[in-house]
């Protein structure tokens, strides 16, 4: 439990670094650092539900980020992406991009192609999962508004 | 506001939408309701990263279209933010076109974070992915260091407009390099941790995130183009790093 909330103040911190870097200003920074918190703690957590695949877990966290998302830019006034983007950031495939390219280099085909292809459905997971959240929130809005 | 300085805002604010890295649909959306909110008839946006091509009748005069291509682009959410709330008031309020300019205007002269701060934040950034991805306080420390020079060569290199390529060779480079050496060293006893930590600033994890979304919303030609970008930064990484690790591997590491 304490390497749980550990890694997730160690994203909390990393997301609110890379915010002062995507020129993020006042106190959005910490409302996009936190659902960088969200998102890896949802992540981590999400492990009991799913112990053999990373997938489905990716996938929950980002649903649960994007639902935050959306929350903090309807209070906040500032379009989704804001929070979106620095969320997203310690679950985007870097790790995933970076042992590709080492099997490339030590030559072992095969591995590399496992790795991209797992790297690629990361991405997709993410998404997928932004996509959905995104498109209910949408219905859910015209609904009320014709309404 | 006349055809020529409806088309002249509208093209303007969605260009710096591209630069500073909106997704293709708001940047389409922005200029298509900024047009339909001064009674734009036959809009027609088409937005890639590259380009942004706009056409509409007014009035019943001939159709007006203009062309933009865009040559830099990176991640600014501020100016976004920014550019959103503009957008969101021209539709609202229908400015005129002298004050939209002057909105424009204080957006340009409103800076951002100074360059010592990002160059912090940068190293910063790479120290804490580090932690999360199981490393120590040296390896942070030297993941901190790594990226803070690192931001420098970057600045530097974009300064005299080195291609995109080019730069993550030499960031990637610089990153395999520099944790083999503090490996070699002694200062760190795995180096996997720091060159995860420090590549995640180049990684193009959020354009490969953002390129699968475009695909998805039905943007196919921005999404493959964004896909290609990825790509294409990916092997420049792949590359760069390439180098060290294959000598290191021929000196017995």
């Amino acid at each position: 439990m304490d390497e749980i909330i550990y890694q997730s103040l160690m994203s909390f911190f990393a997301c609110i670094c890379f915010a002062v870097v995507f020129q993020v200003k006042g106190k959005h920074i910490f409302f996009a650092g936190f659902g960088g918190l969200i998102s890896w703690l949802i992540y981590l957590l999400a492990a009991t539900l799913f112990p053999d695949s990373d997938i489905p877990r990716y996938f929950i966290a980002t649903v649960v980020i994007t639902i935050y998302s959306e929350v903090c830019a309807r209070v906040l006034r500032s379009p989704v992406t804001v929070f979106l983007a620095i969320s997203l950031l310690p679950l985007v495939p870097g790790n995933g991009i970076y042992q590709t390219m080492v099997y490339c280099i030590k030559g072992d085909t095969v591995q590399a192609l496992r790795q991209c292809i797992f790297t690629v459905g990361i991405a997709g997971a993410l998404a997928i999962g932004i996509v959905v959240v995104s498109s209910i929130v949408h219905l859910i809005l015209r609904y009320n508004h014709i309404k | 506001m006349t055809s020529t300085e409806l088309i002249e805002v509208s093209m303007n604010i969605g260009q710096r939408l591209l630069q500073c890295g909106a997704e293709t649909y708001r940047v389409e959306d922005a200029i298509f309701r900024i047009c339909k909110s001064y009674d734009a008839t036959e809009i027609n946006v088409y937005a890639v990263p590259t380009t942004i091509i706009t056409s509409f009748t007014r009035n019943n005069e001939a159709p007006i279209t203009r062309v933009a291509r865009i040559h830099k682009r990176s991640t600014n959410l501020g100016l976004l933010d920014q550019l959103n709330t503009l957008c969101r008031d021209i539709c609202r309020e229908k400015l005129d076109y002298a004050s939209i300019k002057e909105r424009l205007h204080l957006i340009d002269v409103h800076t951002g974070y100074p360059k010592i701060m990002l160059c912090l934040a940068t190293g910063g950034g790479a120290a804490f992915f580090t932690f999360l991805f199981g490393g120590g306080v040296i390896e942070a420390i030297c993941s901190l260091t790594t990226c803070v020079i690192l931001w420098y060569m970057i600045e530097y290199m974009n300064h005299i407009r080195t291609n995109t390529l080019f730069i993550n060779i030499v960031g990637g480079f610089w990153i395999a390099s520099t944790a083999l050496l503090c490996y070699k060293l002694g200062i760190i006893k795995v180096y996997e941790n720091m060159v995860i930590g420090s590549i995640m600033i180049l990684v193009p994890g959020l354009v490969l995130t953002n390129a699968i979304r475009d695909l998805i919303a039905g943007d196919i030609v921005a999404g493959i183009t964004k896909f290609t970008e990825a790509l294409l930064v990916a092997a420049g990484i792949a590359v760069g790093a390439a180098v060290p690790f294959s000598f290191a591997g021929l000196l017995g590491g």
